[in-house]
């Protein structure tokens, strides 16, 4: 009789633990796929999707009365510590990054048309004047640090692990049923296929900054949204992407957007005076660069050493 | 004695159901592709197979084109038509038509658990 208590038993904590909730989401003008396992999937969706809308009222740089655009407007808005640390961390990644991260380019994004989809080529005083507007665009960091912010909601939960997809930032959470790693595509910034795989163990997020994400053309001219806060520039430092690996969602996505603006030199110097992330450069002629931790596999690439 | 049998009906039990659901994961991948708008799949696209229809949402039109082994939207009335600009492709990041929530994921590649880009 206690064998059969013991096997009911292990049946009833095997099926709790398989329980699967997953569900597509539209948020922060992107497509997000969330993947939750364990027994409280479903309610950890459902907060995941608090998250995100809480998130995107407070910090929406499109909608007039967010929080953010009062800031914007020179309205004392009164924070909660939280997010003002929000806003001191966006400083410090800045600073960390000699700028090259800059959560305050709303004015220069709005005058090259990112924020409508009317994309035109400003003209140097536009940009000039723009540059000298500091308003607050999180838009670099933001879904970084939205997986962050629902990885640490899942540890209050009985979830065993999850894997969220927030428009090409990757955030995964705790450790596949299987026990074996995360493998994780870097997408080709030509299209089609990933060109390799980086393995990543429990908690982490996986962000590309591309310049194939977004942009239009003029003139024949290719401008990409990567912005350069020294030129007001798309940011051509000869790179196509930049993916990093990160234990926090919002240093991985400020970074990869600050590698990028970078290019391969400066941004491999930040990475050997750091030892909280790895990177994955891809170059304009298609060459791969990856530092020593960084743990790529399926195609051929440079070692980037300390 | 009774109680035995049961233990030994429910241990087979057990392994029949771990025994299925091996083989449902594991099968040999087959290129497939996945059409869902708003997290409803509307459509299952075998890759093997030249194709073409369109998928109608309540937001627009997009038409879909399967030549080669690849897929690619070819035709949207979508205001920006970034799903177009995607060209045919057969794996990586899906394929999004973000003003008509229409998204095509690559499925059978399950070695991936997602792709950052």
């Amino acid at each position: 009789m206690k064998r059969l208590i013991a096997i009911i038993l292990v049946c009833v904590l095997l099926g709790g633990c398989s329980a699967e909730a997953r569900k597509t989401v539209y948020h922060m003008n992107t497509v997000m796929d969330l993947k939750i396992t364990g027994r409280d999937a479903d309610i950890a969706l459902a907060r995941a999707e608090t998250i995100l809308t809480d998130l995107e009222s407070l910090w929406s740089v499109t909608a007039p009365d967010s929080p953010l655009s009062r800031i914007n407007r020179g309205t004392d808005v009164q924070l909660d510590p939280a997010n003002r640390a929000l806003l001191d961390k966006a400083e410090a990644l800045s600073r960390r990054t000699g700028g090259a991260f800059n959560p305050k380019l709303r004015c220069l994004s709005e005058v090259w048309g990112f924020y409508n989809e009317s994309y035109r080529v400003p003209t140097d005083e536009e940009i000039a004047a723009a540059l000298k507007e500091a308003q607050w665009d999180l838009g670099a960091a933001l879904k970084g640090h939205a997986g962050a912010k629902i990885a640490a909601d899942l540890q209050q939960l009985n979830v065993h692990s999850a894997i969220l997809n927030l428009g090409g930032n990757v955030q995964t959470y705790g450790t596949k049923a299987d026990g074996t790693p995360w493998q994780i595509g870097i997408q080709d910034p030509d299209g089609g296929n990933y060109l390799g795989v980086v393995s990543v163990s429990g908690t982490m997020a996986v962000v590309t900054s591309g310049d194939y994400q977004r942009f239009f053309e003029a003139d024949g001219v290719r401008y990409h949204h990567i912005l350069d806060p020294e030129t007001g520039y798309p940011a051509d430092s000869g790179l196509r992407s930049v993916t990093v690996i990160c234990a926090d969602g919002m240093t991985a996505d400020a970074l990869s957007t600050a590698l990028f603006v970078m290019g391969l030199e400066e941004g491999s110097a930040l990475w050997r005076e750091s030892n909280d992330f790895e990177a994955v450069f891809i170059t304009a002629d298609g060459s791969i660069f990856a530092t020593e931790g960084a743990n790529l596999s399926g195609c051929t690439y440079e070692v980037i050493s300390r | 004695m009774k109680s035995k049998y049961l233990a030994a009906g429910l241990g087979a039990l057990l392994i029949i159901c771990l025994a299925i659901s091996f083989l449902l994961t594991g099968g040999t991948p087959a290129v497939r592709a996945e059409i869902s708008s708003e997290g409803q799949v509307l459509r299952i696209v075998d890759l093997g197979i030249d194709q073409e229809f369109t998928v109608c949402t309540d937001s627009g039109s997009n038409t879909v084109t399967v030549k080669d082994g690849k897929i690619a939207v070819t035709d949207a009335d979508c205001p920006d038509g970034y799903c177009m600009e995607r060209g045919f492709c057969d794996s990586g990041t899906q394929i999004v038509c973000l003003p008509h929530r229409l998204v095509i994921r690559f499925l059978g590649h399950q070695e991936i658990d997602g792709i950052s880009g």
